[in-house]
């Protein structure tokens, strides 16, 4: 692969919360072992039966943070620092540091765009007397500028709403800004928080299974929501190497695109999928053959499933191996780009993958075959794909290295 | 590479007429999409023979579809069941979804949401796509609804103001070419006071503003009288914004 970004965008640090684990290697570690987590019913009333995954445990920053007071902010939030901490740890960069830097912070989130509070807004509709708290907070929340604020940065900011592939157009649009220099560090990925209103509304559009998701499987009968967050830091190289680092790997290509096709549905051959692969493909000045891994969408639902793997075979992958994660973290939405360039990126430095979560018997009328769950594979490189699809017709693609 | 802004279009809710041939596309379709349908159907309307795989989007927003968001929490604080059609459109990104069927565009489709200057965060990025030759046209736009709790809530927090909020949209075509040329932006925004971020308190060249889409608004009407001010800076609460631009190709 011929590296054609003059700025040679490195990633110095990533992480991760989801239900396979609290931080990313913990998480990938888990999943190699086979240890699945298991869904769970969601955690208010619902006469839905669809199961969720949650991310175990609280999250702890005593130790990080000692000065912040969890209760003042929501759960996306709390989730993001916890990743973007973690990344930070694993980068070298103490926090207290950031005020000397350009910080540019471009987060992916579609439920925590929306105002959330259902006690303010009954009072409301009946009239009663409302404390204005419920709104300062709401005013307060912008993912990005919340985070900005807790770690007293300064530089960029913006919050992606592009629904399932938020998280992968924010790492797209954090590379962007390193490009144009208006910052020296880009906080980017996404995250997102499990919703009342999203799990009806997936149900309402008959898109959830009420079983653990199988992606890619013959007996795929839809997705699994999710909460969780994933994070990279993205930098100049020598940038890194000035506090005697080295990059966990680069991001050699990001390419976006419409289906232009259908409001919910992608288009049946993923045509735009192909275009955003291709775009990004193109930007690494790479072939399919260069790619080690892919790290599909792979939802678990009928239309997704055989979309992307149209794609794929159309653009001519052979025996990539392709997997995906949602079987053990569940569709995090917002978060889902982050949380699987993560493990993208986890695998590519492992230099081996685990199969597809869930997917014990592929679906053999997919053009593409998937590796199943109970594969384990050597990779024969060091570069990967991680793709996302979207309410909209939205599709995102980024190209992934693993440093030797 | 240079980037001009070769058509611009703002548009008021209170005065959009959905023509005819967009009636049947448009027809489920909150006010939200509605708007930035309409709104970018006008500034496309300057260049008909758009690359629609060379073109992107890049909408911005304060507030999103909140109203039709709200809509849907109405079905599940009723113990209704959610509308699918009402949910899919409360998504944020929903709208460049309708703009990229309707107009056949087939880049990128950047939604991005700030309480501090939608518009121009969204310029930002489609200026440096067109600027790296990443795409030959940028559609750049910012939508606005609101919502009536959200009117109700803006009363109660800064008792005594008189400034309305219209609902309404602004769209701008990015490309090589055109009467004006963009020659900089740069946007820094910055944690503020809740309250302000509802005064909206933004002055710009002696003039003073109070609603989301007055900036982009003022600048397109000053495009419109082909006044390009060599440099335009915005400055508020929640950071400032600065654009520097110049006499085009007509």
């Amino acid at each position: 692969m011929v590296v054609t970004d003059s700025l040679n965008t490195a990633i110095s640090g990533m992480g991760c919360c989801c239900a396979a684990g609290s931080d990313s290697i913990s998480a990938w570690d888990r999943l190699w072992q086979s240890d699945i987590p298991s869904p769970c019913p969601p955690p208010f009333a619902s006469g839905h039966p669809q199961p969720v995954f949650l991310v175990p445990g609280p999250l702890i920053f005593s130790s990080r943070l000692p000065s912040l007071d969890p209760e003042n902010y929501n759960r996306t939030i709390l989730l993001t620092l916890h990743a973007t901490l973690e990344a930070m740890a694993m980068a070298g960069i103490n926090p207290a540091t950031l005020a000397t830097k350009r910080v540019g912070i471009a987060l992916g989130t579609t439920v925590r765009c929306h105002f959330h509070d259902d006690d303010y807004y009954l009072a409301w509709k009946e009239g009663k007397s409302l404390n204005q708290d419920a709104m300062r907070r709401f005013l307060n929340e912008n993912l990005a500028t919340a985070i900005q604020d807790i770690l007293q940065s300064q530089g960029p900011t913006t919050v992606i709403t592009n629904a399932c592939a938020s998280g992968t157009d924010a790492i797209g649009l954090g590379r962007s800004w390193l490009r144009q220099d208006l910052c020296d560090l880009v906080i980017c990925g996404g995250a997102d928080e499990l919703s009342r209103l999203a799990f009806h509304g997936f149900a309402s559009l008959l898109l959830t299974s009420d079983a653990p998701c199988t992606p890619f499987a013959q007996d795929r009968s839809g997705l699994n929501l999710g909460e969780g967050a994933g994070v990279l830091l993205l930098e100049k190289e020598s940038q890194i190497c000035k506090r005697e680092r080295a990059p966990l790997g680069w991001l050699r290509g990001y390419g976006a695109s419409s289906d232009g096709y259908h409001p919910t549905a992608p288009h049946p051959e993923g045509r735009g999928l192909q275009q955003a692969i291709k775009a990004a493909m193109a930007e690494a000045g790479g072939a399919a053959s260069d790619i080690a891994l892919i790290n599909g969408h792979g939802t678990g639902t009928q239309a997704n499933d055989l979309a992307e793997t149209t794609a794929l075979a159309q653009l001519g992958f052979s025996n990539t191996p392709l997997i995906s994660t949602k079987g053990a973290t569940g569709h995090t939405l917002g978060a889902a780009g982050g949380i699987e360039a993560v493990f993208t990126l986890r695998a590519l430095q492992e230099g081996r993958t685990f199969g597809t979560i869930g997917c014990l018997s592929p679906d053999q009328s997919l053009p593409f075959q998937p590796t199943i769950q109970k594969e384990r594979i050597e990779l024969e490189g060091r570069i990967g794909l991680s793709h996302s699809l979207a309410f909209g017709g939205g599709n995102a693609a980024l190209i992934l290295e693993a440093a030797p | 590479m240079t980037v001009a802004v070769l058509a611009t279009s703002s548009l008021r809710l209170a005065d959009m007429v959905i023509p005819d041939h967009l009636a049947r596309d448009l027809r489920r379709a909150e006010e939200f999409i509605q708007l930035a349908v309409v709104v970018s159907q006008q500034a496309l309307a300057a260049a008909p023979q758009v690359d629609g795989h060379r073109t992107g989007i890049y909408l911005g927003t304060a507030f999103g579809p909140m109203e039709c968001n709200f809509s849907v929490l109405d079905d599940l604080v009723m113990k209704e069941p959610i509308s699918p059609t009402l949910f899919s459109h409360s998504v944020f990104n929903a709208a460049s979804g309708y703009i990229a069927r309707i107009s056949k565009i087939y880049g990128p489709a950047l939604t991005m949401t700030s309480y501090g200057w939608p518009f121009f965060r969204a310029l930002q990025s489609g200026w440096q796509a067109i600027k790296e030759r990443s795409l030959d046209h940028a559609l750049v736009l910012q939508v606005e609804t609101y919502s009536t709790l959200l009117h109700h809530a803006r009363t109660a927090m800064l008792p005594g103001t008189s400034c309305p909020w219209p609902a309404g949209a602004t769209a701008w075509l990015l490309s090589h070419n055109g009467p004006c040329l963009l020659d900089y932006i740069s946007v820094l925004e910055e944690p503020c006071a809740p309250e302000a971020r509802l005064a909206r308190q933004e002055t710009w060249q002696q003039t003073e503003a109070c609603h989301p889409l007055a900036a982009a608004e003022e600048l397109t009407a000053l495009i419109a009288r082909h006044h390009f001010p060599q440099k335009w800076q915005a400055e508020a609460a929640y950071g400032t914004v600065e654009l520097k631009l110049s006499q085009g190709e007509a």
